[in-house]
């Protein structure tokens, strides 16, 4: 068993399992302080002989502020990087032990600018042969073996990186071009300049530089662009024998540059990049992780997307929009932030901490609770006039869900006491994943699952909140305790010191360290004393354990009276603003074409399966989907049923009959659903969720709470098979939180190929199929066609038994397929598409006119297929 | 007459030995062959020449290196010689393809990459 246990280990040694990068909860930092601590961060799950390249950022700091290691034993700085000093960035090698000491060393200088200090620690394995030039965030990889330049040129395309598709290395400054003559010991290296096109005009010749003149003219300073690096030999570029088209550096050995023709057979370099953000994951195999501290009290809030593997999360931006309750009109904050490469991204900036002062909207007399109301009202306020009840049935502890009877809800959040008339005011809030239950001046709540919306009690408008501070005359007094005040304290406050303040309008008070909350006006008296009841007992007072007990006399010795030697101060009580984030859409164009990538004839056959297992009177057997959301996303009429009309519009769709979205648009299409209640979406229960389309989430901010996490799962209307939607983890379980890759279903190929040729005016495409072993039962093919040259006549079908075959022209192609929609027959390698166009003008050939784009199978268990064109 | 004729021509020789050569450009050009060179750069439209020794039917497919998918192939009957062929890439879903010729026994006869423009 040790033994077996040994072998275990060391495997897993060897492999490398589960590296991770561990990050701290976030904090808030003192401001214009350096040297605080900022440890926390962990990396684990790398061979301990391995050595490790790692980064540390602060992503868009405050200015001012930095960070340095206390300790940097046994790491080497990469280039670029120094390890002392006080940094934004630094990179460096070395083993996990020495980084992780490294990381508990971890050091922040504040400067006096408030905001979010976003820390983020990434690391790989630092690959042999694979210099990194922290000064662009570029690895190199150098190739020794001799070729020609357009040689080089195509190997290094060839070439990947940890995800990233490399190519020949450019030189586009001194830095750069210093870096690889200290890390390249050979001469006569390849680099992509090139004036083949006219010569005497040099271009950078791949990378994002690509096509940037660098000078007009041979000769080693003639016609060199300001701005463009250059570094020629002496009498270098002369395009000798016009035959010298092409750059090498480390020319003889020197640091400069000369051209060369094409028949040299010289070393290269490919270059990859970019890594600068840890978090953006251009690369993979790299492990990061990150925490937003903050320089001050600031609100952070951190929207994550979970979208499936295969759409690319860097084409959304997202942003927040404010409202206040009496306007419903959204106002736009500072513009769209792009999302990491992981789906991320702060709008902590953009939130509005201004509170608002409002008289609220009038309830109707009698309201109960707030079910009337959806997800449009969210953030305005009502007012209704109530008499607490400590009967009733309730869920939720300060948010409620909106089904939670008001009058009960007000006693147990200390807005009123049982059996007080009086007028509060009720906030509508966005839902949440999870309520909790407590009990609370006698009332017990109930906790509960996901709620699509919810109300809170907000304070009353213009209120105030009184503050009694150390120090001062005795301007307050307190009976805590008290045996007739039922676990309740009463305070009296002296009006006379606060000016001319409706004493009504006081809803909240804080009483030194004792108690900070609600109050409930009782009376005051001609001689201007303001009587409140405090929903605590003070016992801080009462057994003296305050941190001001000296400010605290106790009047009679007998533990009921009390007087404060303070002062009082009033500060005006609001509401926040409501908000919502809202993701930018793909341009329609963009969008319709991923959309239909994502909704493909796997999805419709998977719908007909399921509903033919549910039988004529059933809505869901559960036999063909796994996950609720798939009924909720199957449900394409959004009208809470998944029927044979949900699946006769989503094959109109395929079919090209009438598609599914009125409009390619984001609302139309993108589900963002919070993640914990995505996870609870179950085959019986899907039902009982509300629809989550579109691209907004609306978010309420609390007081005393300065962390938001917002993690939204991505699906989208009619992805039946969710093959481009967030998986859950698992079918009704709801504590996992590892998702498996979405591209898993697609495990099996299926076999098809495509001919073209011109015959006279006519143009042709044929595509056939091989199924293999696989029972196909669907195809669709995205036939790309140039409209500018080609007319689309028709697609006429080849295929075995009677299925529905479909041919619809969508302008730029073709989508084409069949379907056996009850899987009684499937298709077999006689299936052939011929499709029929016109050319406009005489054409000899139509090599590329028309292509393959987006293809789908699905076979008849209902499993997604991957076609393998040939 | 003679020493300015003679001039004139020593002038012509000069003019036409000064004249810049003509860069290399791999596409649009009417005499290089397509599969002579390792890579293309192609844009839409541009001719592409292949060098045929036997007439026949033959076949050129493009495939995406990526993700090493064919995205579409043409058959054409061709002839001894060069065969001026037109390159089309609007609707190519990628920017980096392969290009190979066969012959009408499936024999690969040419083999080269293309980058669009």
């Amino acid at each position: 068993m040790k033994k077996l246990l040994l072998v275990l280990f060391l495997l897993i040694s060897f492999l490398g399992f589960g590296q991770s990068v561990t990050a701290p909860d976030p904090k808030s930092f003192t401001v214009n302080t350096s040297g605080q601590d900022a440890s926390g961060f962990t990396l684990s799950g790398f061979s301990a002989t391995s050595t490790l390249l790692a980064s540390i950022s602060l992503v868009n700091p405050p200015s001012g502020t930095t960070f340095y290691l206390g300790t940097t034993t046994g790491l080497i700085a990469a280039s670029g990087f120094t390890l002392s000093g006080n940094k934004t960035r630094l990179v460096v090698t070395g083993t996990m032990a020495s980084i992780n000491t490294a990381l508990a060393s971890l050091k922040i200088n504040t400067g006096t600018i408030i905001g979010d200090i976003n820390i983020s620690v990434a690391a790989t394995v630092n690959q042999p042969g694979f210099y990194f030039n922290g000064v662009n965030g570029h690895f190199y990889k150098p190739v020794t073996t001799g070729t020609t330049y357009t040689g080089a040129r195509a190997a290094s395309l060839l070439s990947t990186f940890k995800g990233q598709t490399g190519y020949l290395v450019t030189i586009t400054s001194a830095s750069e071009n210093a870096f690889i003559f200290a890390n390249v010991p050979q001469a006569n290296i390849w680099f992509a300049a090139t004036d083949e096109v006219i010569d005497g005009k040099w271009v950078i010749d791949a990378g994002p530089e690509k096509g940037t003149v660098m000078k007009t003219q041979n000769g080693q300073n003639a016609g060199n662009i300001t701005g463009v690096y250059n570094n020629w030999a002496g009498g270098e570029p002369n395009g000798a024998n016009h035959s010298e088209d092409y750059a090498v550096t480390n020319w003889n050995g020197q640091s400069t540059w000369n051209d060369l023709s094409n028949n040299w057979n010289n070393p290269y370099i490919i270059e990859y990049g970019t890594w600068t953000n840890p978090d953006d994951a251009t690369f993979t195999e790299f492990y990061s992780n990150s925490v937003t501290h903050s320089n001050g009290e600031t609100i952070k809030t951190l929207f994550g997307f979970k979208f499936n593997s295969s759409i690319d999360k860097t084409k959304f931006l997202a942003q927040v929009f404010k409202r206040t309750d009496s306007n419903s009109n959204w106002t736009a904050s500072d513009g769209y932030k792009p999302l990491s490469g992981l789906g991320k991204v702060y709008l902590s900036n953009q939130i509005d901490t201004t509170k608002i002062y409002t008289t609220g909207i009038p309830l109707s007399a009698g309201t109960s609770d707030m079910q009337q109301f959806s997800e449009s009202d969210i953030g305005k306020i009502y007012r209704i006039t109530i008499t607490g009840t400590v009967g009733g049935a309730i869920w939720g502890t300060d948010i409620y869900t909106s089904d939670s009877y008001i009058p009960c809800a007000a006693v147990h959040a200390g807005f009123i006491a049982n059996g007080e008339t009086k007028e509060v005011y009720i906030k509508v809030v966005q839902g949440l994943n999870e309520y909790i239950g407590s009990t609370r001046n006698g009332v017990s709540t109930s906790g509960y699952g996901g709620w699509g919306l919810s109300y809170q009690f907000v304070s009353a408008p213009m209120s105030y909140k009184a503050t009694i501070s150390p120090g001062g005359v005795e301007w307050s007094y307190t009976n805590p305790n008290a045996s007739w005040l039922n676990g309740n304290s009463r305070l009296l406050i002296d009006m006379r010191q606060v000016g001319s303040i409706d004493p009504t309008k006081i809803s909240n008070v804080k009483i030194l360290d004792a108690y900070d909350g609600p109050v409930t006006y009782t009376s005051h008296d001609n001689n201007g004393w303001a009587i409140y009841t405090v929903p605590s007992p003070l016992t801080k007072i009462t057994n003296g354990t305050s941190a001001y007990n000296q400010y605290i006399r106790n009047v009679n010795g007998w533990n009921t009276d009390y007087a404060f030697q303070c002062g009082i101060g009033l500060t005006q009580q609001g509401a926040f603003k409501q908000h919502r984030m809202e993701l930018q859409e793909y341009n329609s164009t963009e969008l319709k074409t991923l959309y239909n990538s994502i909704v493909t004839v796997s999805d419709v056959y998977l719908a007909f399966k399921e509903l033919a297992n549910g039988g004529i009177f059933g809505n869901q057997s559960g036999n063909e989907f796994t996950y609720g959301i798939q009924y909720k996303n199957a449900d394409v009429d959004d009208n809470g049923v998944f029927n044979e009309a949900d699946c006769f519009k989503l094959l109109q769709n395929l079919t090209g009959v009438q598609d599914l979205v009125s409009s390619y648009t984001l609302d139309n299409t993108i589900r963002l659903i919070p993640d914990s209640i995505y996870n609870k979406i179950g085959k019986s229960t899907w039902q009982s969720f509300q629809n989550f389309a579109g691209k907004t989430y609306n978010f309420s901010l609390l007081d005393n709470v300065i962390t938001y996490n917002y993690d939204l799962a991505v699906s989208w209307k009619g992805d039946v098979n969710l093959s481009h939607s967030a998986t859950p983890p698992s079918n009704n379980i709801t504590t996992m939180s590892v998702r498996t890759s979405m591209s898993s279903p697609i495990s099996n190929d299926i076999n098809a190929s495509i001919m073209t040729e011109v015959i006279g005016d006519s143009v042709y495409a044929y595509i056939t199929i091989d199924p293999l072993q696989q029972n196909v039962v669907g195809t669709q093919f995205q036939l790309n066609y140039d409209n500018s040259m080609l007319k689309f006549n028709n697609v006429s079908f080849k295929t075995k038994g009677s299925p529905m075959n479909y041919g619809t022209d969508k302008g730029s192609y073709i989508n084409l397929g069949s379907l056996v929609s009850d899987g009684t027959t499937s298709l077999d390698k006689t299936t052939e598409y011929k499709i029929s166009f016109t050319a406009k003008s005489k054409l000899e050939n139509i090599f590329g006119l028309i292509s393959i784009g987006t293809t789908d199978a699905v076979n008849q268990g209902g499993s997604q297929l991957k076609i393998k064109l040939n | 007459m003679k020493r300015i004729k003679i001039i004139l021509l020593c002038c012509m020789v000069f003019i036409i030995s000064c004249k810049k050569t003509v860069p290399f450009t791999p596409v649009s050009s009417t005499s290089v062959e397509f599969f002579s060179l390792p890579e293309n750069k192609v844009k839409n439209g541009d001719v592409i020449n292949i060098n045929l020794t036997t007439v026949g039917t033959y076949t050129l497919t493009m495939i995406d290196t990526v993700q090493n998918q064919v995205v579409s192939r043409e058959r054409f009957t061709g002839k001894v010689g060069l065969n001026p062929l037109k390159i089309f890439t609007n609707t190519l879903p990628t920017k980096y393809l392969s290009v190979v010729l066969k012959d009408q026994n499936n024999n690969e006869i040419g083999k080269t990459r293309i980058i669009i423009n």
